[in-house]
């Protein structure tokens, strides 16, 4: 029953040093910043951070990656609500309400709960995390290639169908995403494919420049590309919230933290959709729903603790899978395995103290979410005046030094370059950039179990669709195909519009 | 920005995003058919190297022609992009930022020298986005703000990137 307090008190024990603390704190203050700064995204900062962590020892560097994910996560909300613009796509809901609040003069107030709401929220999901992981580690020991299979090609899917407004275009970034894992010397034959004679090419394109062009290199040119002047709202009134105010709100901080955590739980589908589901869970279950928009402390409060409980949610998967919740978790899971960890099914067996360990990280860093979240008011409205035309040639710079520093190969900068461009015309044309890159990562698991599945079959394929799990993850994919087509679209969506009204009825 | 042109963009944006997709898919799938399968290994042709990019492509051109259909049918979907005010984006300044990056990028790639090149790139780029905005002695502020800023980040990444984690620079 308390097999776990053993590791748990290791993991703990490890961080109480000072070169520990003093990195955590370090990469808190940064993952503010770099989640408050509307150019920076925690999936950009997170993917530069792996490159710059690399000589570093891997409790270190994964102590800075897992800081810096919790608090850019966190900090996005400081832009949302003193400039109306997220600072990373998770706080998008947070805007909604925060900036009408510190138009209202309340900045400070719509600043603490949402300090607090992310506090509880990653709490919950640590909890949840706790909790979770070790049975579903040992239940992932019994899939096979087969629910590897579609495990993979559901993840791309819930990926592609969520993490953006069009799921034909998802499932189009997610595609290339496979495609592009596809390049290079195939495991099986050694066969080579797409690399046209390049040699550079043989070794497959590496994750991390790939990622870093994805979401650094274009974030850059597409804040670049807005002429924007945003006015700074006042932040001078009350910071810390009463406990009062706290109490009132501890049921949508129960709900939001659950559902926040099993959004982040899904495969692909992230902190942004983590937001956006709490958000709209607490509308439905306020007694005020009119006020959602208008400046809810309610809504806030749900948005906030919502991504910041699909954070430990997202990093379920990729412990007990090998498979990342979300853009960022994918970059974490790189992260892990260039530094030996070998996330996935076997962590449990051969490394189950990495799972504590992360456990022991996540509780500091909402250590720091309260010290630097309550503490750093002022600070953070100075860092919010810098401007993007004189931060993004900053950022440029360590986008082409970063992944060319992991391998010391001057083709890496060519990767970053065309995935830059790659993802810059992506999200012109409204695709989503994070299934491309699940897609990176999910490719060579997909590709190597699908083949090992035909080995196995040996002519008969029923296996795919009758093993329990393979026949719910295959169920999963055809009703995700199966919304998109005409007449069942058309159902789903009166049965949603019919869903709506009752609701608009009740409140 | 009225729905009318929202969707008039969308729809074809959509029309010739589907037609490159089909042609890509279509591209790979064949290109994944002419791969060998090495029999005498014990593959097959569902266990070739060919099978994934050949499903993959096929996928792709499929959801190109969804892409067409819908766009043909005027069911496209808008995205923010196509809802954004004009007045507030420029795809004008995102190109001179591209070939600002580029530049730097091939130099680097070229290795030149790494902080000639870094100091240049970053005091062309504050520059270039903020001459219009300053007037008089700000200009001179900027171009000497700008230049403190390129050297520092110079000669601090060189430092770190060079003496704490070993990485050769050109």
């Amino acid at each position: 029953m308390l097999e776990f307090l053993p590791y748990l008190t290791t993991a703990f024990s490890k961080l109480f040093d000072l070169q520990s603390l003093l990195l955590a704190a370090a990469a808190c203050f940064g993952g503010l910043v770099i989640g408050a700064l509307p150019g920076l995204t925690a999936t950009m900062g997170l993917a530069l951070l792996t490159t710059m962590t690399i000589h570093m020892e891997s409790s270190d560097a994964i102590l800075v990656l897992i800081c810096t994910y919790v608090l850019a996560i966190y900090g996005g909300s400081r832009s949302a609500i003193l400039l109306n613009i997220p600072g990373t796509p998770s706080s998008a809901a947070t805007a909604l309400d925060g900036f009408v609040l510190a138009r209202q003069g309340r900045a400070g107030e719509a600043m603490g709960m949402a300090t607090m709401g992310s506090v509880f929220g990653t709490l919950l999901g640590i909890m949840l995390l706790a909790i979770i992981t070790p049975p579903l580690g040992e239940f992932a020991l019994s899939f096979g290639a087969y629910e590897f299979f579609w495990l993979a090609l559901a993840g791309v899917m819930l990926s592609g169908g969520l993490s953006g407004n069009d799921p034909v275009k998802g499932w189009v970034s997610g595609l290339i995403g496979l495609l592009v894992a596809t390049i290079g010397r195939e495991s099986s034959y050694g066969y080579e494919r797409f690399v046209f004679g390049m040699t550079e090419l043989s070794a497959g394109i590496a994750l991390l420049p790939a990622m870093v062009g994805a979401f650094g290199f274009a974030e850059v040119l597409y804040v670049m590309r807005r002429k924007m002047n945003a006015s700074i709202s006042d932040a001078s009134d009350r910071v810390i919230p009463r406990i009062a105010d706290i109490l009132k709100l501890r049921w949508t901080i129960v709900r939001s933290g659950i559902l926040g955590t099993i959004t982040g739980l899904l495969p692909g589908v992230g902190e942004d959709i983590g937001a956006w589901t709490s958000y709209a869970l607490a509308k439905r279950f306020s007694r005020t729903p009119e006020e959602f928009g208008k400046g809810s402390i309610d809504g806030l409060t749900a948005a906030e603790t919502g991504n910041n409980a699909s954070v430990p949610g997202a990093i379920i998967p990729v412990l007990t899978l090998g498979i990342p919740g979300s853009g960022v978790a994918a970059v974490l899971m790189a992260a892990l395995i260039i530094h030996g960890a070998q996330p996935g099914p076997l962590m449990m067996t051969t490394d189950p103290q990495m799972i504590y360990d992360i456990i022991a990280m996540l509780t500091l860093a909402v250590l720091g979410i309260l010290v630097l979240g309550l503490g750093l008011t002022r600070v953070m409205v100075l860092v919010l005046k810098v401007k993007d035309t004189w931060l993004m040639p900053v950022i440029a710079v360590l986008c082409l030094v970063g992944p060319y520093a992991i391998q010391s190969r001057f083709f890496d900068i060519w990767v970053v370059v065309a995935f830059g461009i790659l993802g810059f015309g992506l999200r012109l044309m409204n695709y989503p950039v994070a299934p491309l890159v699940l897609g990176i990562v999910l490719g060579p698991i997909l590709d190597q179990n699908l083949r090992r599945s035909f080995t196995l079959a040996d002519g008969d394929y029923s296996p795919f669709f009758t093993r329990p799990i393979s026949a719910v993850l295959c169920a999963v994919v055809v009703l995700m195909i199966l919304a998109q087509v005409g007449p069942t679209r058309r159902l789903g969506q009166n049965i949603a519009q019919r869903g709506l009204r009752a609701i608009g009825r009740r409140t | 920005m009225t729905p009318d042109v929202s969707m008039m963009r969308a729809r074809a944006r959509d029309l010739w995003a589907g037609l490159g997709w089909m042609t890509f898919g279509a591209a790979i799938a064949a290109h994944a058919t002419s791969m060998p399968i090495p029999r005498h290994l014990g593959a097959t042709t569902i266990t070739g190297p060919g099978l994934l990019p050949f499903m993959l492509g096929t996928g792709l051109a499929l959801l190109g022609a969804i892409l067409v259909l819908r766009s043909v049918r005027g069911q496209a979907v808008p995205g923010p992009d196509d809802e954004a005010d004009p007045a507030t984006v420029s795809n004008r300044r995102s190109f001179a930022a591209l070939v600002l990056m580029f530049g730097y990028a091939a130099a680097f790639a070229l290795r030149q020298p790494f902080v000639l090149c870094t100091v240049i790139f970053i005091w062309a780029f504050v520059i270039l986005f903020n001459w219009r905005e300053a007037w008089g002695a700000a200009r001179l502020r900027l171009v000497a703000g700008a230049l403190v800023l390129a050297l520092a980040v110079g000669f601090s990444v060189e430092f770190v990137f060079e003496n704490l984690f070993y990485v050769r620079l050109p």
